[in-house]
């Protein structure tokens, strides 16, 4: 059977995205409202004199040079020296034909939603190419020869590997992009998240970023840090010492809104995390005033545990809001739009295994989709190659497409079970009993899915063991064996409107399949 | 414009001898910024620049709030300095730098003021932006061979403690026989001169000031920080020469507009990492500007040793891990007169 995709308690880590798509989405804006130095104004009238004296491509480019140096783009004389190099593109030089182009517009700023208009979960495989992310570490690596002091080429490959799965290399790059620049924003972001992102139970990520945050003098200033640091606290289940602080940072009228909204979402989270509702509830209004697509969908995952808070992240305009909206569709049932945006989730942060195991689950078992599930799970196993639960749901969906050989290989690659946790074991256990019961060694399935269901019950994983019972069910009336009534018996134990709407829908499959079977044999007879 | 004395300067002829042949429209304080007027003068064969000053216009140009006084003791000093700073060159073997031939004044009557002071240099061709070819590879060898004499020109007012702070390519002269010299050093600083602005942190066009000073983190050290902006113009200048544009319009066009001088906010540290990055992407393009495959990597290499954005690490490497002056350019000398020798050497191969 399939992992389940859990909506376990959220943390409002930092979104990790390429440099540019996070500096167009404004997340390293300065948030201190007055500039340290005032510059002085200048005019360009002596280089609209000079041009008018003489106009040339040479004297044009100095023109829109100084334009743009200064920020006079729509000056009519600087709209005319850039017609001019774009008249006579074979005398000028290709920096001033660029700078022509930017100064008209015709290069306009980057539309991110725009690029993500054509994804959908269709073209998930080809879009997660590994060949065109080795280019750009290439790339990346040649410029490094050049200026090798540059942090955020080693942030950008180190997200490249992570996309490749190639955690060695990608914590080495960052941990560089930090030696380099110790206290810059955008670097102990993308750190944050990626330590988080790998740390598990083997490794010391989590308190190694946790070090560097508590250290680093920008925490206790920058809202954006002070957010990244509360959240590694609370998975930590440590009390951060930055809260008080933080509390000030959301009050204090010197930020703005946009500013703290991931921090309000991180208090906020805080308190609902310690029952504090009142608090939660006041700090997520707060971080609602200008959301970015991380505070929106920490408020989705708190309105699954305040049933108070009612959101519509439709009904803000962010950007790249694409977990939010899935989120949101699923709890609307809109199934076929969260398996869209799920998509666009992956794509947006192909490092990620959440909307993975999400839209697989969604594709899988509610929309009964296995060739979109295995395309999501293909996409994902691209950054978690040999991922236990990973190659489970894909060799679940592949069992119930009719290609149990294919599971069976996807399941030997499986090293040892016993190194996994254990709803991780029960599944795998079970899936390998779905894929004996699809190859027909139907006693030998029995068997597995018999010691799933046991070992979920030894562990009162109520949901597991209700979701094992359902998948054994069906394998046992699809081949309308003598067990039928007996595991019917216990179907009949499960609650009809589970708080996982997976069991709801699977117990419905199960009930159904039961009816048809009943129908065929009172037709037979 | 002739109701002032030194907008009446055309066919007359000097006390110094030298008759004023025609006015020249460009300079002719249409800005507002400066106070000069400029003719074309005569002397036997030869024809010569001149740049009277205006006097009378601090009336006009005397913005609200700033006192006449002020204005005309501004106007004096940089007459004065101008003045001096050639007196101060002369003998010292500084011939790529275009320096007053004549400093005088002149008495115009039948205006409330007078006298007009002018300076005479030599007549240029144009400014280097006339020269300028993007589309002609044979040029290559012009443009280094203006950019060697500059360098040189360069070295030659470090030697004597001055140093230009308005480097860009309208204040590059072009001569004859593809000769380049370097003018305007109204906004130099010479240490042993009380010039105008030796107090100011930076004096002169901000269009090309180099980001320290756009960005307000400049050097402390009077020392450090004036020649760290001349080893930017000039780096800025190369870029000029090759790209069309100068390296603040290319650094611009690479840094997102969060971080831009007129939007950032923040500390210098934060900002570091992100002018690194809009760096080193300049570069890239800049590179792709050089058709000669043979000159890619070293001009980037000389850009990336000039334009550095932060002055610790601008200058030659060897003179930085080394004691005295960072900012020396004489092996900026060297690296261009060999790049101008090849293209030299190619072109003439070619032939």
């Amino acid at each position: 059977m399939a992992n389940l995709f859990v909506h376990k308690n959220r943390r409002v880590v930092p979104n990790w995205r390429s440099f540019g798509k996070t500096t167009v989405l404004g997340e390293l804006n300065s948030f201190q409202n007055q500039p340290k130095f005032e510059r002085i104004v200048t005019n360009i009238d002596e280089y609209i004199i000079d041009y008018n004296l003489n106009k040339t491509v040479t004297i044009a480019g100095d023109l829109i040079g100084a334009a743009i140096v200064n920020n006079i783009k729509d000056n009519k004389y600087v709209i005319e020296a850039s017609n001019l190099i774009l008249s006579n593109k074979n005398i000028a030089s290709n920096s001033q034909i660029s700078l022509a182009y930017q100064i008209l517009n015709k290069t306009p700023e980057r539309d991110l939603n725009n690029i993500f208009k054509e994804v959908s979960y269709d073209s998930l495989s080809s879009l997660i190419n590994p060949e065109p992310i080795r280019n750009k570490i290439r790339d990346t690596k040649l410029q490094l020869i050049n200026l090798p002091s540059n942090p955020i080429l080693y942030v950008e490959n180190s997200r490249y590997y992570s996309i490749l799965g190639q955690e060695k290399n990608a914590i080495d790059s960052m941990k560089t992009a930090l030696h380099l620049a110790p206290n810059n924003r955008f670097v102990l972001r993308c750190a944050t998240r990626l330590f988080a992102h790998y740390h598990n139970e083997s490794n010391d990520y989590i308190e190694y970023i946790h070090n560097i945050l508590r250290k680093s003098p920008l925490t206790i200033f920058d809202p954006w840090l002070t957010s990244a640091e509360i959240s590694i606290a609370t998975i930590r289940q440590r009390s951060s010492k930055f809260i008080k602080n933080g509390i000030q940072l959301v009050n204090s009228k010197n930020i703005s809104p946009f500013n703290f909204t991931e921090l309000a979402s991180s208090i906020a989270t805080v308190e609902l995390l310690d029952g504090s509702i009142k608090k939660s509830r006041e700090f997520f209004n707060k971080s609602l005033i200008q959301p970015n697509d991380n505070s929106l969908a920490q408020i989705e995952w708190a309105s699954t545990k305040d049933k108070q808070i009612n959101l519509n992240p439709f009904n803000f305009d962010v950007k790249m809001n694409f977990e939010a909206q899935s989120l949101d569709n699923f709890q609307n049932n809109e199934f076929n739009q969260a398996l869209d945006n799920a998509a666009k989730w992956f794509i947006d942060m192909p490092f990620s295994k959440r909307p993975i195991m999400f839209g697989s689950n969604l594709a899988s078992t509610i929309l009964k989709d296995q060739s979109k599930a295995i395309s999501f799970l293909n996409a994902g196993l691209t950054s978690h190659p040999n991922d236990p639960q990973l190659l489970n749901n894909l060799a679940y969906s592949l069992s119930l497409d009719g290609r149990p050989s294919e599971a069976i290989e996807q399941l030997n690659k499986i090293k040892t079970i016993n190194d996994y946790d254990q709803t991780t074991n029960i599944c795998l256990t079970a899936t390998k009993g779905l894929a004996m019961f699809r190859s027909g060694f139907i006693d030998v399935g029995r068997q597995l899915y018999l010691e799933a269901i046991e070992q979920a019950k030894v562990t009162s994983n109520k949901d597991l063991n209700w979701i094992a019972i359902l998948n054994y069910a069906r394998e046992e009336l699809l081949i309308q064996s003598e067990y039928v009534e007996s595991i019917m018996d216990t179907v009949s134990k499960i609650p009809n409107n589970s708080d996982d709407i997976e069991i709801t829908v699977l117990k419905k499959d199960v009930i159904e399949l039961h009816k048809k079977n009943k129908e065929g044999i009172n037709n037979k007879k | 414009m002739s109701d002032n004395a030194a907008h009446s300067l055309l066919d007359i002829e000097l006390a110094s001898g030298w008759k004023v042949i025609k006015k020249i429209d460009k300079t002719d304080n249409q800005t507002g910024a400066y106070f000069s007027v400029c003719y074309l003068v005569q002397k036997d064969d030869e024809i010569c620049f001149l740049k009277a000053f205006d006097f009378a216009k601090f009336l006009t140009i005397a913005e609200p709030g700033t006192k006449i006084v002020d204005v005309m003791n501004d106007m004096l000093n940089a007459y004065k300095y101008e003045r001096d700073l050639s007196e101060h060159c002369k003998n010292k073997k500084v011939d790529k730098v275009a320096f007053v031939k004549v400093a005088d004044e002149e008495i115009v009557l039948g205006y409330a003021i007078t006298i007009v002071p002018y300076l005479i240099f030599d007549l240029a061709e144009g400014d280097i932006r006339s020269k300028l070819e993007f589309s002609v590879e044979l040029d290559y060898a012009v443009r280094l061979k203006s950019l060697h004499d500059v360098a040189v020109g360069l070295k030659q007012l470090h030697t004597i403690e001055v140093t230009h702070q308005d480097l860009k390519p309208s204040n590059i002269l072009a001569f004859s026989a593809n000769e380049s010299k370097i003018g305007d050093l109204g906004r130099s600083i010479c240490r042993s001169l009380n010039g105008p602005y030796n107090k100011e942190i930076y004096t002169g066009d901000w269009t090309y000031a180099p980001p320290e000073i756009m960005y307000g983190y400049w050097e402390m050290d009077w020392k450090k920080r004036v020649f760290a902006t001349d080893c930017y113009l000039l780096g800025s200048l190369i870029v000029f020469y090759f790209a069309g544009i100068s390296m603040n319009a290319l650094l611009r066009k690479h840094i997102p507009d969060t971080f831009s001088w007129e939007k950032w906010n923040g500390t210098f540290e934060e900002l570091v990492p992100y002018l690194k990055n809009g760096f080193n992407n300049a570069l890239n393009e800049f590179e792709k500007n050089i058709s000669r495959e043979d000159l890619k990597k070293e001009l980037k290499l000389l850009i990336q040793q000039l334009c550095n954005p932060f002055p610790d690490e601008r200058g030659h490497p060897k003179n930085i891990s080394s004691l005295g002056n960072n900012y020396n350019m004489e092996r900026f000398v060297a690296k261009l007169d060999l790049l101008k020798r090849k293209s030299e050497y190619k072109i003439k191969n070619f032939k």
